[in-house]
């Protein structure tokens, strides 16, 4: 194992093409799925968190449960729909790096828009009832919330960024894995160990950390300055 | 008489159905004073300034104010937003400071930071500052509103004897600049040192304090008494430090007389009556002695005495019933 290990750390040190091209491929698509799931679903959030409609408990309990939902089942449901014989079978989108920002986009879209709902129905009542008292309404009201918790929106945009960096059956089903192309880091982690080939699995799982402790520390940092 | 600045009629409120937490026939609250309104935890202060200030809606009755005054409450943790205090100024106030240019006014911000004691600290970020400076931020806030009445919940709270000291002075700046100020506050001595009336919510129920609250301070102590200034005359009260500044009375302690009586009591002062007020099994008796004061007497006493508006009487009360704040 330490061999492997070490091995593993030789094939980061020495700059593998491979290796560096599949963990491009996953950052990149990552972003672009984080990026589509933040333009729809902060807005969604933000409109359902500031809204009083009697439905938004039925939405909240829809939200959670798709938060739980395995990938591979969102993988499924728009493979149905990319297949030559689903809806959008025409497209030819099924096996590209499209179709992998397309199922992230919609794994991580109920979580950041649950966790922007719940971060604006918490706010501190003691806000409101300042910015009521102070005769602020309507949409500067609602700007002056979302100034107090912006730091707990990157927040969410960040847990969604992780979730899909992390993720693998929604890359491996749409993606297909294929190499130079839409091999990302938890699908080639996946095939490598699955032929034996510890190293570059190891190595790739080094990747994986250190972009994770990045984001981490990042928030932190943005967190503790804003406080 | 000073006439009223807030008016509540018939008002209920509850939280839920079965717990009703305010039920008040009638309360009015006297334009450019301090009025206070004591009481225990959950008696309903803090829910009755919220009606007043407009952040909670009443299931009934009714609140007016005069020529439609604008209200401010200040929570007893005010929120303060992320940023500095000048930008919480900002913010908050970005309707109320604009001047000719379109822009809040800096120099005006200046004036009152500086007021506020922080002159130097304009740029400090909120989260550096103690409970005691964040209210004195949030009274900043209320000074620069402009507002016509101020409320002002639990003041005190959380507040060490020197911004309890700060925090009056910054009340009474208030009151001198013709604000209405309404305080909840369970701090009875902090109440009467300021307050021109004192309200008590019992059980949801508000209750008037027939007291007379005199401002002033100790003049002198000899022998027997302290010498409490008020009015240009001077009360015999029991020996006090001289950092005393409110005496209390009881209007049910002032004995009106129309001749001079040989008794214990210390204070004797020659007043005119200038308001007869009738109360439920009581008449409420205002005479202006140099200071005002108030006497709370039956109806027999009044028509015995022959009491109108404009009588000269003797007001009468012990040392002891004189409690000083």
């Amino acid at each position: 194992m330490d061999s492997a290990f070490i091995r593993a750390l030789k094939l980061l040190i020495s700059l593998d093409h491979e290796i560096y091209q599949i963990v491009s491929v996953s950052v990149r698509l990552a972003l672009t799925s984080t990026l589509f799931a933040s333009i729809l679903s902060i807005p969604a959030g933000i409109l359902l968190g500031f809204s009083r409609s009697r439905f938004l408990r039925g939405i909240k309990i829809i939200l959670n449960s798709l938060m739980a939902i395995p990938t591979v089942v969102v993988g499924l449901f728009v493979y149905s729909l990319l297949s030559r014989t689903g809806m959008f079978g025409s497209m030819g989108l099924l096996f590209t790096r499209t179709a992998v920002i397309i199922g992230q986009t919609l794994l991580i879209f109920p979580i950041i828009t649950s966790m922007v709902l719940s971060v604006i129905q918490s706010v501190d009542p003691v806000l409101k009832e300042t910015l009521t008292s102070y005769g602020i309404k309507g949409s500067r009201k609602n700007l002056i919330i979302l100034r107090e918790v912006k730091t707990q929106i990157l927040l969410a945009i960040a847990a969604g960024f992780g979730r899909v960096i992390g993720e693998v059956g929604v890359s491996m089903m749409l993606g297909g894995n294929i190499r130079w192309y839409t091999r990302t880091i938890t699908t080639s982690i996946a095939l490598e160990t699955s032929k034996g080939n510890f190293e570059q699995g190891l190595a790739l799982g080094i990747v994986l950390l250190i972009i994770s402790l990045g984001i981490n520390l990042i928030l932190n940092v943005s967190v503790k300055h804003e406080a | 008489m000073k006439h009223k600045s807030i008016i509540i009629k018939q008002l209920h409120f509850s939280y839920t159905p079965q717990e009703p937490v305010l039920a008040i026939s009638k309360m009015q609250i006297s334009s450019g004073s301090v009025t206070a309104i004591l009481g225990g935890n959950g008696t309903g202060k803090t829910t009755l300034l919220k009606l007043i200030g407009g952040i909670l809606d009443s299931d009934s009755g009714c609140i007016t104010f005069n020529h439609n005054e604008r209200t401010l409450y200040v929570h007893q943790n005010p929120y303060m937003l992320k940023g500095t205090i000048e930008q919480n100024i900002r913010l908050l106030l970005k309707d109320s400071l604009h001047s000719s240019e379109g822009n809040p006014d800096p120099v005006r911000i200046k004036n009152v930071l500086n007021r506020m004691g922080f002159d130097d600290y304009a740029h400090r970020q909120v989260h550096k500052l103690s409970g005691g400076e964040k209210k004195r931020v949030a009274i900043a806030c209320a000074l620069l509103a402009d507002r016509d009445i101020v409320l002002l919940d639990e003041p005190t709270a959380h507040l060490d004897d020197q911004s309890i000291l700060q925090l009056e002075e910054l009340i009474k700046e208030l009151r001198n600049s013709g604000k209405t100020v309404v305080l909840a506050t369970h701090d009875q001595s902090f109440a009467y040192r300021l307050a021109n009336e004192v309200w008590q919510l019992e059980n949801g129920v508000p209750v008037m304090f027939d007291y007379n609250y005199l401002h002033g301070n100790i003049s002198s102590t000899d022998e027997y008494f302290s010498y409490f200034s008020c009015g240009g005359v001077e009360l015999k009260v029991v020996p006090a430090r001289e950092s005393v500044n409110t005496a209390v009375i009881d209007s049910k302690d002032i004995i009106i007389s129309r001749h001079p009586i040989d008794s214990s009591a210390q204070n004797t002062h020659t007043g005119v009556v200038t308001l007869i007020e009738e109360r439920e099994n009581t008449v409420l008796l205002e005479v202006d002695c140099g200071f005002t004061i108030r006497s709370s007497i039956t109806r027999r006493s009044v028509d015995t005495l022959e009491i109108e508006r404009g009588t000269e009487v003797y007001v009468i009360f012990k040392t002891s019933a004189v409690r000083l704040y």
